[in-house]
């Protein structure tokens, strides 16, 4: 309760009279009112907790109560205008001045970058992707709906003006934030050159977007009582979504850098992250030399180790950079291209396929192709036409050819002036020595072919003419078949592992091959005909794609009984004879068995196949089974879990990337030569990139393959692991069936001719005559 | 302060208090205090209870309001106040009224 002074209570009554009497005259009930005011002032005090209540007390309450204005007892209104608030009651709420800067220079500044590059080609690229033009674009879209609606003040602003506002101010935050760093430049171009405005653009634009915001604000709180929300919201989300889309790039950068790292363990885990985040166009784009210059490298003039980068994209992707088409921009075929292909080949002339060249095309393909299936070899004439439409440059062509297991390049023909010529053969030296004398300094008509690697060929061929010059080469491959089973053989196709020129989206080859046995493909577009008794045959078109998949295979029916004794002539000594015979012999079971397999991403489907051939091979004492990938893994050992369990290990194993087999050959290789008699079986993909060198790897084959400590290794292609697998199971069961090869005189042929046994003289490229008299 | 807007700042208000009053009763019944704190939540309608308990009072007598007391848990008994049916009708024709009004207003600068 509290106590109140004679002054507190006088100050009461004396306030509530006055209000009594105002109240009175502007027809209001005086008692009412006084009574409602003593009540108010009353719960002011108990709020307050005052003991005694004084004069100031109860004036501090009245101030903040108000008193009731007396009636009609004001001044005449006295007309003081300023000339600034009369300026700024005349200004339009819509001005050109937004228009120009919030509307017409924004919407410029974008056409402009999208069909000059401007900023791309200089300092780095503000568009990456379609999705920063659409949020760019946003900012004019908005402004110009904003002063559209105002500038008609009968129009309702909806509440998606108001989003759009809050996207279009998060986007211009973000460039004028990006382009923070030359926006002084750009005034001082303008104080001095008199141009500059595109790089202040954003800058600019951001702040008609938010004095249009604030005009809106202000029209919609006149128009009515609800409040907007969202708008930060939309702000943020464009702010948040322009961050996400650009951050692919300079993290994939950063990783690509982190990938060469000393440390192996910090070049792991940055080539895993590029695994799951990395931009596969970025690491191209390093690959061929050139790296995105984006917000803090605009000043980093830095150039990528492009060797470097090729290393990592092979173990990011499993893919060689130049076997995918080049990195290019988005506005490539509406402008200049930013990354091209190659401009200058550097590549010309030397061992290695380098990147794809600017203007140079597969033109044509055909392959035909002959089979002997009973007899056990096939021959393939693979002819290409290239094509180079670069302006003013030569081109070379070049390829890495993967060949049929256990085939040779047996013929080369060019065309030159139109006619076929015959190349020959020498050592690799040699050859490539006078290919280097003959088109890279006299720029005449050579091909040269070249083993680069177990079944694989380098071919390059110069000079193609510039404007639409063609140039045409045909290999012949001579290779044996796979013996699958009793009654089937196989011939994996031959294919490009890597390339330097173009094939175009959907590319086919042609084919057609005979053979007198029935013959098997699956291939779309591919017309199997084994309609006559011994003469079978496929024809049509086979896409590149199809081609270059690890099961581009013909299947022939076989009989090991007819399977023919084959002789030719020996091509390194006159007069002597090859004779090749399919034998039986016993085999040894091996104390050890070594199986590594490649862990790259194009192995993830042939585990399954891995894994059911595993169920074949016999109980061999020691087993033990590596997987390459990202390290070595001994993913199962005999000792420690049962064989049955080694199918269900396998089939679960997943690749990535591509993989460095070598780290695990090493491991499995010590392992198995601790014991005689142990057999090593690699199970890998292309591998067309060398990421560490092989010379530890050499040394042990040259001190281990003697005869008193005895290692075998069998590394085959994923696609012809069955037959690996098979092969092992089969030869670990007693006996082996393969090719054996004796050299002697004619002479000596005559006397060893065995009863019943058919002779084909076939000459050093067999095919050659079969294919002629074919046609 | 003297000057003509805000002049006509205090006359535009003057001449609103009455319908923002009417519109603040317009869904529920509220007590003195708490008008004074929804109608000062508004912005540029400055109102103190010296202000509002006589348009309370004067609107009571014109029959567009009624009140009533209702005892408090937290202190002494609240005065509550609503709209009678006329003032619902009289809100409408208010309502009415500006909005004509207000469009009235933009048409002019439109012609402009």
């Amino acid at each position: 309760m509290s106590t109140w002074t004679k002054p507190a209570l006088e100050r009461l009554e004396e306030y509530l009279r006055k209000n009594r009497e105002r109240a009175e005259a502007t027809g209001a009930d005086p008692d009412e009112v006084a009574a409602d005011l003593r009540q108010h002032i009353e719960n002011e005090v108990e709020a307050q907790k005052l003991q005694v209540v004084t004069e100031e007390d109860i004036g501090r309450i009245i101030s903040r109560t108000g008193v009731l204005p007396e009636p009609e007892t004001r001044e005449p209104i006295t007309p003081l205008i300023t000339r600034a608030r009369v300026k700024r009651a005349a200004k339009p709420v819509a001005s050109g001045a937004l228009l120009f800067f919030g509307v017409i220079q924004p919407l410029a500044t974008l056409i402009i970058e999208l069909s000059t590059h401007i900023c791309a080609g200089t300092l780095f690229d503000p568009l990456p992707t379609w999705f920063h033009v659409f949020l760019i674009a946003s900012i004019p879209v908005a402004n110009a709906c904003a002063w559209s609606w105002l500038r008609d003040e009968n129009r309702t602003v909806p509440q998606w003006l108001w989003w759009l506002n809050g996207v279009a101010v998060g986007s211009g935050t973000f460039y004028s934030l990006l382009f923070l760093p030359i926006s002084p430049f750009a005034l001082l171009a303008i104080l001095f050159f008199g141009f500059g405005l595109m790089p202040l653009a954003p800058l600019f634009s951001l702040i008609c977007t938010l004095r249009l915001r604030s005009r809106l604000g202000k029209r919609q709180r006149e128009q009515s009582n609800v409040t907007f929300k969202g708008w930060w919201w939309s702000t943020s989300a464009a702010v948040v979504l322009l961050v996400l889309f650009a951050l692919p790039e300079p993290l994939t950068q950063h990783w690509m850098d982190v990938a060469g790292s000393e440390s192996p363990e910090e070049a792991l885990h940055a080539v895993r992250m590029l695994r799951r985040f990395g931009s596969e166009d970025t690491m191209l784009k390093q690959c061929y030399g050139r790296r995105d210059r984006w917000m803090t490298d605009i000043w980093d003039s830095r150039w990528p180790d492009s060797g470097l980068a090729q290393k990592t994209f092979y173990r990011v992707t499993g893919k060689a950079y130049n076997s995918v088409s080049p990195p290019f921009s988005k506005y490539q075929k509406s402008a200049r291209p930013l990354f091209d292909e190659f401009e200058f080949d550097d590549g010309l002339g030397g061992e290695n396929v380098a990147g794809k060249v600017r203007g140079l095309s597969l033109n044509q393909s055909r392959i035909d192709g002959l089979s002997q299936p009973n007899e056990g070899w096939a021959y393939l004439q693979w002819t290409m036409e290239f094509r180079n439409d670069h302006e003013w440059n030569q081109r070379e062509a070049r390829a890495q050819i993967q060949l049929p297991p256990g085939g040779v390049v047996s013929r080369v023909t060019l065309w030159v002036n139109g006619e076929p010529r015959e190349a020959a053969f020498a050592g690799k030296s040699e050859v490539r020595a006078a290919y280097q004398q003959v088109a890279v300094r006299e720029r005449r008509d050579p091909v040269l072919v070249t083993m680069c690697g177990p079944d694989r060929v380098l071919v390059q061929c110069f000079p193609i003419p510039p404007k639409g010059g063609l140039m045409k080469i045909r290999l012949g491959i001579t290779a044996p078949l796979s013996i699958e089973q009793t009654n089937s053989a196989q011939l994996r196709m031959p294919c490009f592992t890597e390339r330097n020129f173009k094939m175009s989206s959907g590319f086919e080859h042609s084919l057609w091959l005979e053979t007198p046995e029935k013959v098997d493909a699956k291939f779309a577009k591919l017309t199997v005909d084994n309609t006559q008794p011994g003469k079978s045959g496929v024809r049509g078109q086979i896409k590149e794609d199809a081609l270059s998949a690890n099961d581009a295979i013909l299947k022939f029916e076989i009989s090991t009984a007819k399977l023919a004794t084959l002789h030719a002539a020996d091509p390194k000594s006159k007069g002597r004879v090859v004779r090749q015979t399919l034998e039986t012999v016993p085999t040894k079971m091996p104390t050890r068995l070594a199986i590594v397999l490649d862990g790259s991403k194009e192995m993830t489907q042939a585990f399954p196949e891995i894994a059911k051939a595993l169920h074949g091979i016999p109980s061999v004492p020691e087993l033990s089974i590596w997987l390459a990938k990202d390290g070595v893994q001994n993913v199962f050992n005999r000792q420690w879990r049962n064989l049955d369990t080694a199918p269900s290990t396998i089939s679960a194993l997943r690749g990535a990337g591509g993989q460095d087999d070598v780290p695990a050959l090493l491991e499995a290789w010590e392992w198995a030569a601790a014991q005689t008699n142990s057999t090593l079986i690699w199970i890998h993909g292309a591998q067309p990139v060398l990421l560490t060198g092989v010379e530890a790897l050499r040394q042990r084959f040259d001190w281990k393959s003697g005869p008193a400590a005895r290692l075998e290794i069998r590394p085959c292609r994923a696609n012809d692991h069955r037959c690996a697998i098979r092969g092992f199971a089969e030869s670990h069961h007693g006996t082996i069936r393969r090719f054996h090869s004796d050299r002697f005189t004619a002479a000596q042929r005559q006397a060893q001719r065995r009863p019943g046994e058919t002779f084909r003289d076939m000459g050093r490229t067999p095919a050659k005559v079969n294919l002629k008299k074919n046609r | 302060m003297t000057d003509f807007f805000d002049n006509w700042v205090v006359q535009v208000r003057k001449g609103v208090l009455e319908v923002c009053i009417l519109r603040a009763l317009e869904k529920d019944e509220r007590y003195g205090y708490e008008l004074v704190k929804t109608l000062a939540a508004v912005p540029g309608l400055a109102l103190s209870e010296g202000t509002l308990y006589p348009l309370l009072s004067r609107l009571r007598v014109a029959g567009l309001i009624s009140s009533r007391l209702v005892e408090s848990d937290a202190g002494p008994a609240r005065k509550y106040y609503s709209l009678t049916r006329d003032g619902r009708k009289t809100l409408a024709t208010m309502n009415e009224f500006l909005e004509e009004l207000n469009k009235g207003t933009r048409s002019l600068h439109n012609k402009e």
